[in-house]
């Protein structure tokens, strides 16, 4: 996977075969960030806001569902992935990319839950087995797809 | 580079009577060890339309001191931005008397 350039209109990634079909099937356990431990405050002494909170919950939620409406139809159409020679191009248009940004980050955040919220040590240390390589490859391609579309933003 | 877009704008809650609470919430990000730098920062300069130097001020009040005050506002508008900042999935709370 290699940044290739960001022009008026999209930024471009270039991705191999098998790097596609990852990126296209962890793209589909969107999204991933569990709702319910959603606060509006950390105080204790706020009971006004218990209301506002189930209001912040459903209002994310609804947001979330729109989201993935939006993931479907994207990744339905034939101009965000394009073959090139024997790879593939992600074009992600320059209108898109807060939105993707923040789809990538809901699956690293929601990777790095699943992993029950490890510091980045603990993370170094954690052992490649059936139950973690799948949220650590997740973060560790959710968070390179994010640096490449920071880049010079 | 491009311009700064609109800040997303999430479906605002119902009017609220005016109280003694409306005289000042703080809205505050909270560190995490999960989200990116430059992700962070992005997000301060969509929600509040602040240039890239003072996003990345207040980006590295929160790696340095595990938080920062980013805003005081009305109960409804610190709301508001709470609901925007989670929905980038920042750890963003709003807190009375801060």
């Amino acid at each position: 996977m290699r940044f290739l350039e960001r022009s008026d209109t999209a930024t471009v990634i270039a991705i191999n075969e098998t790097e596609t079909t990852f990126l296209k099937a962890t793209l589909s356990k969107y999204p991933l960030v569990t709702n319910e431990n959603r606060e509006l405050t950390r105080s204790d002494d706020h009971d006004e806001l218990e209301e506002d909170t189930e209001l912040l919950r459903s209002s994310i939620k609804e947001h979330t569902d729109q989201s993935k409406t939006k993931l479907s139809e994207w990744l339905a159409s034939d101009k965000i992935f394009t073959p090139k020679d024997s790879e593939w191009l992600l074009n992600v248009p320059n209108e898109d990319l807060d939105w993707f940004l923040q789809i990538l980050n809901d699956l690293r955040v929601g990777s790095w839950q699943q992993l029950k919220c490890p510091s980045p040590e603990e993370i170094q240390a954690l052992p490649l087995t059936p139950e973690t390589v799948e949220p650590l490859w997740t973060m560790e391609l959710a968070g390179l797809l994010q640096s490449f579309l920071l880049r010079n933003h | 580079m491009p311009t700064t877009e609109e800040p997303l704008v999430l479906p605002i809650t119902q009017a609220k009577p005016q109280s003694e609470h409306d005289s000042g919430y703080a809205v505050i990000c909270w560190d995490d060890p999960i989200n990116l730098m430059d992700y962070v920062t992005h997000v301060f300069q969509r929600v509040f339309g602040w240039t890239k130097e003072r996003a990345e001020h207040h980006m590295m009040e929160v790696h340095n001191n595990g938080r920062s005050l980013l805003v005081r506002e009305t109960l409804e508008k610190a709301e508001h931005f709470v609901h925007q900042l989670q929905s980038y999935n920042l750890q963003a709370t709003m807190e009375r008397g801060e």
